[in-house]
Parts: structure tokens; sequence; C-alpha cells
């Protein structure tokens, strides 16, 4: 696959301290990308780094083969960005504030396309809204509009579902998820929120004070994290159990009366079940409870790696 | 780049229909600061001689030009900003060079708009008619004021880009620091020997002293004076275009750039 964008050797010091510490990663077409952390792991001053509005003071960033800070206008040309924070012109209306931008873009037969982006987004009775008067959702999906009027073969977006309700945030996610099979561009996508980064993520890069500390798919990172928790829901003795979970030291708490959850790696539990099994104790239902990309997050945070 | 240039100009028309403050801050303030100078003038002119009343009307009303044009200018980016969009904007392919053309134009425009109605107020309350002054000088006049306004214009810009808003006052006030020195409405022997200096090394200082030498004594400025001026005001447009470049690129290397927008 061909790659849209190589970041190479990145670094941003403010103040003396290192934002971005020498990151390199690519994005390749059609591929959606996960750019996760923290709160101030350098997400956002990468984005900022990528859309230009921030220089770095070294490394290199290249959009289809070019060197993007010496050909920032062909390279904005072909990208676009959205951001639940960033808005339009408050006072302006919808469809006033995406004309302009259909001019900056230089897009054929702007009010074509601007009625049937906003019609796919379900915004045509918005367009003589002024923007200010819209709910979260409806900028949100006016911003994605803004973000798809120059038909982007790569699209930055910057948490697009913070701030916005589970249900509209699903159906933005759904909108995206379309964006990506109709149009097969690529996205760089930064959030909060992992069961979203689970959902729409091809591949996900974890950053941690301003270095990348993982860098691959949902599934791959989950399978790092090699321990997972066993829920037993049992009848028997308790004292018994009790003795052998501390005898062989396995993590365990007990959520409720006849229930157990014990944690241990994906291999031993088997052997957990069959020594409970042993004690006479009689298992009547089993859950494994997998790492999430929550647990990925946590550890990444707490401990600064997986 | 046209097309780009016309959607930065079409977003310029969008903000003032949409802003009752662009339009008392421009019209409504413009002429009656203009129909008070003009009865302020008719007053202390009561019994002078010749023309020192019209003298004061005029400097009103090409005031007004340095005013507009840099208020426009420097206004643009702070709509933008107060909605949070103006990394939007330059997220966009957008040259630094169409955006600034486009606010020269903008400005230059609404300040030619300005200027025609107060020279219609002032023609119709004050009998002062503005062709009084030859055309050629009249558009020298406005043409410099314009263009020192704009290099004002750009350094403010490039100060909020690199501090955020909170100098944003800057946009309404800075000019009015320097009228005084500029000499807009008296002679600049007026001023203390010693401001005097300062007050020569701003171009309008010239432009408003030719404007009332024209007016008084008709006077026959020789065409080497004319010149000197224009560069003296294009020096100083160059340098801030260097100012502001400067600035524009410490913003977006400290980052202030793209937190402008977050407010």
């Amino acid at each position: 696959m061909t790659e849209v964008l190589i970041v190479k050797n990145l670094t941003k010091i403010f103040n003396r301290v290192k934002a971005i510490n020498n990151i390199s990663f690519s994005v390749r077409k059609g591929e959606v990308v996960g750019l996760l952390g923290p709160n101030g792991a350098g997400k956002t001053t990468t984005i900022n780094i990528l859309t230009g509005t921030t220089l770095p003071d070294c490394g290199k960033v290249s959009y289809f083969n070019l060197n993007f800070f010496e050909n920032k206008r062909a390279c904005l040309a072909r990208i676009n960005y959205s951001s639940a924070y960033s808005k339009l012109l408050h006072r302006v209306s919808v469809g006033e504030n995406l004309e302009v931008f259909a001019h900056l873009y230089q897009v054929e037969n702007y009010k074509e396309k601007i009625y049937s982006l906003a019609k796919y987004f379900g915004i045509e009775d918005l367009l003589n809204i002024r923007f200010l008067h819209l709910s979260s959702g409806q900028k949100t999906r006016v911003n994605l509009v803004k973000a798809l009027i120059n038909d982007p073969e790569l699209l930055l977006l910057d948490e697009p579902t913070a701030s916005l309700d589970p249900d509209m945030s699903d159906k933005t996610l759904t909108l995206i998820e379309n964006i990506k099979k109709t149009r097969n561009i690529s996205l760089l996508y930064t959030s909060h929120d992992m069961r979203e980064v689970t959902r729409i993520c091809d591949r996900v890069i974890f950053m941690d004070h301003g270095q990348i500390v993982a860098n691959d798919t949902p599934l791959g990172l989950t399978k790092r994290l090699k321990s997972a928790i066993l829920r037993l829901t049992y009848d028997g003795d308790d004292e018994q159990l009790k003795k052998l979970i501390l005898e062989k030291g396995w993590g365990s708490n007990f959520p409720k009366k006849h229930v157990v959850k014990i944690t241990g790696t994906e291999k031993d539990l088997p052997s957990i079940i069959f020594k409970i099994s042993n004690l006479g104790i009689w298992i009547t239902d089993i859950e494994v409870i997998k790492p999430t990309l929550d647990d990925v997050f946590l550890q990444i945070v707490r401990e600064g790696e997986v | 780049m046209r097309r780009r240039i016309y959607g930065l100009i079409l977003q310029e028309i969008y903000i003032t229909k949409r802003s009752l403050e662009v339009i008392i801050d421009t019209v409504w303030f413009s002429v009656l600061s203009v129909i008070a100078f003009g009865y302020v003038a008719k007053f202390i002119s009561k019994g002078q001689p010749g023309m020192i009343g019209d003298t004061i009307l005029a400097g009103m009303i090409f005031w007004e030009v340095i005013r507009i044009n840099q208020y426009s200018l420097s206004l643009n980016p702070l709509w933008n900003i107060w909605s949070g969009n103006f990394c939007n904007m330059f997220i966009a392919p957008i040259s630094k060079t169409e955006y600034l053309i486009a606010q020269f134009i903008v400005a230059f425009f609404k300040s030619i708009f300005i200027f025609i109605i107060n020279s219609i107020v002032a023609y119709y309350i004050f009998g002062f008619n503005i062709l009084t002054i030859k055309p050629p000088v009249l558009v020298y006049i406005f043409i410099n004021l314009s263009i020192f306004a704009w290099a004002i214009g750009l350094i403010f810009i490039g100060i909020v880009l690199t501090v955020g808003t909170r100098i944003q006052a800057i946009a309404w006030g800075a000019l009015f620091l320097m009228q005084p020195l500029m000499a807009v409405f008296y002679p600049v022997t007026i001023l203390p020997a010693s401001i005097q200096f300062v007050a020569f090394l701003l171009p309008p200082t010239y432009i408003f002293e030719l404007l009332r030498s024209q007016m008084l004594a008709g006077e026959n400025i020789p065409g080497q004076f004319y010149f000197v001026i224009l560069i003296f005001n294009l020096v100083i447009l160059i340098g801030s275009l260097f100012i502001y470049e400067f600035l524009f690129r410490s913003s977006q290397m400290k980052g202030q750039f793209a937190k402008n927008d977050e407010g």
C-alpha cells in the first residue's frame, strides 16, 4: 500500500520541554490510524504540526511523497481537518461558511457539492442557519462537511465525537465508517474513547510523554497484555477457595457471594479452572474477560509501556 | 489564486453583513465624527479668514481613511479567532500573500465607500466640497494614508497572533495614540519642538501637512516631495511586512497560532 503520510523524527520543544520527542510513523492509503494517549501526550501538537499551524523544531513530514514544509499548499489542498473544537464563523450561515471554504479549496460546481454533502450528513435544512445556532451534533456534522469539501485523500480528525451524547457519537462514527468505505480515504484519528478507536481504526499509535510507545493493530495491542480476568460463579466452600488463591498467589477479588474474579495469564486460565474444580467446588459459570484498549491505555499511562 | 482571494473577500462581506458592530464602527461612527468635527470646525472658524474650518473637516475625512483601513485589516483575524475559525482558514491551501491581498482590497474599498459617504455628508451639511483638493493630490493622499494604515494593521495582526487576543483593544486604540502626533487637525509646528521630531517619523504627518498647504495656500509642492513621501511610506509598509512575517512564524513556532482558536 502507498503511504499518504510519512512522519520522520519529528520533535517539538515548548519552553525546554519536549512536547514531541523524535516520533516517526506513517499512514497508508485507505488506512484508519488512531492516535491515542493521555492528556499532554503530544497528540494535539502532532496534529497541529501536520496541519501546518505549528512548526516543528526538527523532523520531516511528507504527504503523498511531497515535503510538507516545502509544498505546503499542494499538500493542504489534498488533505483536510476536522475537530470537535474547531468551529466556523459564528454569525455567518452554514451555507455561507461552506461557500467560503469551497472557494479556498477551489472546488468545482461548489453549490452542488455543498448540497450533496449536506444531504449526505442530513444537514441540508441547516444551510441557511447561522453556525452559532446549531447544536454540538449539528456543528460536528457541519465540520465534517467542511472537511470533505475538497475530496481529501487524508482526513485528520481530532476527537470528532468529543462533547457529543452517545447517540450522536454513534451516528457520527457511522458516518465516519461510511466515509471510509465509500471514499477509500485515509484517516488519522485522535480520541480518548477506546471503544471508538477499536471500532474504526485499523492501527493504533499510542503516545505518552511525546513519544510513541506502541504502534499496532487494536487486536495486536490487546494481545500484548498477557493477563486476563477469569470470572467464575461457583457453589462450594469459600474458605477452601480463598486458601488455594492465597497459596498460588493469584490476584483476586470477590465482587459478590459465590463469584470470584481471578487475574492470570491467558495460558494459566485452564489450569486455574482445573485446580478449583479439584477442590470439589462446582463451577456453574465461566467468563473470560479479555484485555481491552482501555487496559492498554491504563497500562501505558501507569507504567509507560505495554 | 484569484478564486481563493475571492473566497476571503466573500468571507469579509459575510462578516460585515452579519455584524452590526462593524457597520456601527465603520459607517455610523465615521459619519458622526465628521458631523461633530464639522460643527466644531464651523464654530472655531467663525470670524477666521480662509479655510481653517475646512482643513479640520478635511483632516477628519482623511483620518477616517486611515482608521477604516487599519480597523478592517485588524478585525478580520479577530472575527476568525473569536469564532475559532482562524486555524481552519489557514489549514486550507491559502498563502499569507493571498490572505493579505484580500484584506488590503477589502480595507481599501471599505475606506473608499466611507470616504464617499463622509464627503457627501460634509458637502450637504457644511458646504465643504472635497473636490476642491486637486483630484491627483486627493488620490495621492488617499493611497498614502491607506498604505500607512495597512502597515499598522499588519503589525497589529502579527502581535495578536504572537501574544493572543488579550491585546485586542489595540485594534481600536493604537492609531488614536498616534493621532496627536500626525498633525491631523493642526500644523505640526503647534507641537512642542521635542515631539515634532517624532511626528516627522510618521508619514501621515507629511500627508496632512501637504493637505493643509494645498487647501490654505494652494501651494505647488515639488514632485520630489510626493515621491519621497511615497517611498518613505512604502519602506514602512515593507518593514511591517517583515515584522508580520517574523511574528507569524514566531506564533507558529511557539504554538500560539493554533492556541488562538481556543479563545
